[in-house]
């Protein structure tokens, strides 16, 4: 059974004069994900998450939020979606609790007991009846997630979580985007350039650059599309000869007695065959499993700016 | 750190979820825009202003003069000295007369100008639209409660004025002497005497009227708060706007562009100091008072539906 779609865009656009912000992204967000979307600054994350809250109107394409199209469903579509876009921004002549009450009566009103549940989720009890304006930084993001929140969201965006916040805030809020997601059952969809978060939190990511999509699936398949393989065999040096006359071999080099040896993965089969005939005893072959760093790295680097000419060269895979 | 990367959380079933919330109606929004606008600073700083300007008017009227005025007066034509008919009921007039010249418009400008711009540059109003309210709503929350306000502020100023004139100036005879054009209309009239209960009548007209002819202003404030990022941009073009058309409308040589200036239309309200009430005259002003907002506001309409929220 193919999994529930929240959030789907299609061939997404903006243009602003002669600067194309975004261009042509098509994502999926599955329920039950948390949804990493990368890119360095500048890349078209923030417009896109605009687009697809429906702050900003697409120059083409199509936004599907919990299977309503935006912008024209926004109201129902809006019912059950938390979003922070940017810095949460709250009126800071009122308390936390009274900015909260306030959103949430624009969104058909809560309970005071929801109330007080969001603000126990992000921790921000006891501080609620001070004004935003004195809040901290950090202090001002959980607001926005507790705002975020209170409709009981079925996905929730948060656009870069984690700018600004110190280390501690940092872990706290992956600890609260992963509490959101398995405790309760909220899809989330962030938004980061903070590549070990995403690492640490996301199960799928996107990856966009120059408003341009490079990537989209699991992080796991995204690490091991690797084509190097670490080859452990004896003797070494005869296993080195035999890897290096073998065709497709891009490159060897040894780390630590070990081969490293870049291959396309569907000849790995060949090249043991080939080692083993010569009489090396091979103990192992095994991919070299790339940090997200380096492969987003790889993709959006200056080498990728140039392939982004030649999309075929760029491997975008969907899920 | 785990590079294994977490397990999806299961699908919620939707039966667990409370049903689906409406956004916020037209009322609800223009009660939490009214509590909004109630607790900014702007709000009280309007209400000090006004306040101040009455006691500066007032203390001008009592060192003021008025012998030498009735004097030239009399001689020009004058039936009677109106000097006894300086009274509260004067005072009022005259200051609200002048408060509409300036002040009011001025923060007309300053609230109706920062409605949209203002949120926009505070980053309220992205967190606004991501929840289920609908634009045009939001538009109609916004000048609707600006418009509370500045009704609140005008009654505020009447009564506050009424309040120090009565006391310090006392009531003198009973009446109020009706000014505006009907010296130079009818010289050996003047003055014309408005009896006092009349006048507080007209007085309580004036507040609603007055009111009204700032609605050109108050839509143009806000057309502008929807087309530019930041609210002194908004305020001051709005500001300068309503100047530049009063100021073309008093020169003589720019006769022929009066009836295309919105402030031709907005003194209207002045006539509730004349001797009778041109209710024809005062209503075909008001008529394109209201064709000017309409306008206005229509245009705002389309320029905040259409807006991409950057900021």
């Amino acid at each position: 059974m193919a999994a529930e779609l929240v959030l789907r865009t299609e061939k997404l656009a903006k243009r602003y004069g002669r600067i194309q912000a975004v261009d042509g992204v098509s994502l999926e967000v599955q329920r039950g994900d948390i949804f990493g979307f990368l890119g360095p600054n500048g890349a078209g994350k923030t417009t896109t998450i605009r687009m697809i809250v429906g702050l900003i109107r697409p120059t083409a394409g199509r936004v599907e939020l919990l299977g309503r199209p935006m912008p024209a469903a926004r109201r129902t579509a809006l019912a059950r979606v938390g979003a922070i876009v940017e810095t949460p921004a709250f009126y800071g002549f009122l308390s936390g609790r009274a900015n909260l009450e306030l959103f949430a009566a624009m969104s058909g009103g809560a309970p005071r007991a929801r109330v007080d549940r969001v603000l126990e989720v992000v921790g921000l009890q006891g501080r609620d009846r001070d004004l935003a304006g004195t809040y901290s930084y950090g202090m001002r993001q959980r607001l926005g997630i507790a705002q975020a929140l209170l409709p009981d969201p079925v996905l929730i965006l948060l656009d870069e979580p984690s700018l600004g916040l110190d280390p501690r805030g940092m872990k706290e809020m992956r600890d609260l985007i992963l509490d959101l997601n398995r405790v309760h059952g909220i899809t989330v969809c962030l938004s980061s350039h903070l590549l070990a978060e995403v690492q640490q939190v996301c199960n799928r990511i996107a990856i966009l650059d120059h408003g341009k999509l490079l990537y989209q699936g699991e992080v796991g398949r995204l690490l091991s599309r690797t084509e190097s393989f670490r080859v452990r065999a004896e003797p070494a040096e005869q296993a080195r000869h035999a890897v290096a006359g073998f065709p497709d071999v891009a490159g060897v080099r040894g780390e630590n007695g070990v081969l490293v040896v870049d291959l396309p993965a569907d000849r790995v089969p060949e090249l043991n065959a080939r080692l083993v005939a010569g009489g090396v005893r091979v103990f192992e072959i095994s991919p070299v499993q790339a940090s997200l760093e380096e492969v987003f790295l790889q993709l959006t680097g200056p080498a990728a700016a140039d392939a982004s000419a030649h999309p075929s060269s760029l491997k975008t895979c969907a899920s | 750190m785990s590079d294994t990367p977490p397990a999806p959380a299961p699908a919620a079933p939707a039966s667990e979820r409370a049903p689906v919330p409406r956004g916020a109606g037209l009322f609800r929004l223009l009660e939490l825009e009214t509590i909004k606008l109630a607790r900014r600073r702007t709000f009280w700083a309007g209400f000090g202003l006004l306040g101040v300007f009455a006691v500066l008017v007032l203390v001008g009227f009592h060192y003021a003069e008025f012998g030498g005025l009735a004097r030239t007066l009399r001689r020009m034509g004058a039936s009677a000295d109106f000097k006894p008919y300086v009274n509260g009921l004067l005072y009022t007039g005259w200051a609200t007369w002048l408060g509409y010249y300036l002040l009011i418009p001025l923060y007309v400008s300053v609230v109706f100008g920062f409605q949209i711009a203002g949120e926009a540059r505070e980053g309220t109003l992205r967190t606004m639209l991501v929840r289920p309210v609908w634009r045009g709503q939001v538009l109609a929350a916004k000048f609707l409660s600006g418009y509370l306000y500045v009704l609140v502020l005008v009654v505020f100023f009447y009564l506050f004025c009424l309040a120090l004139g009565y006391p310090f100036l006392g009531s003198g005879k009973p009446g109020l002497v009706a000014f505006g054009k009907t010296f130079f209309n009818d010289p050996s009239h003047f003055p014309w005497i408005i009896p006092e209960a009349k006048a507080i009548q007209r007085m309580a007209l004036g507040c609603i009227l007055g009111s009204l002819a700032l609605a050109p202003l108050a839509s143009l404030a806000l057309l502008l708060s929807t087309l530019v990022e930041t609210p002194v941009a908004a305020i001051i073009t709005a500001f300068s706007a309503y100047m530049m058309s009063t100021l073309l409308g008093e020169v003589e040589f720019f006769v022929k562009l009066r009836p295309y200036l919105f402030t031709t239309y907005t003194t209207f309200w002045k006539g509730v100091f004349y001797p009778e009430l041109d209710w024809r005259e005062m209503g075909r002003s008001a008529g394109y008072c209201g064709l000017y907002t309409a306008a206005f506001l229509a245009a705002a309409w389309a320029a905040f539906r259409w807006r991409d929220v950057r900021g």
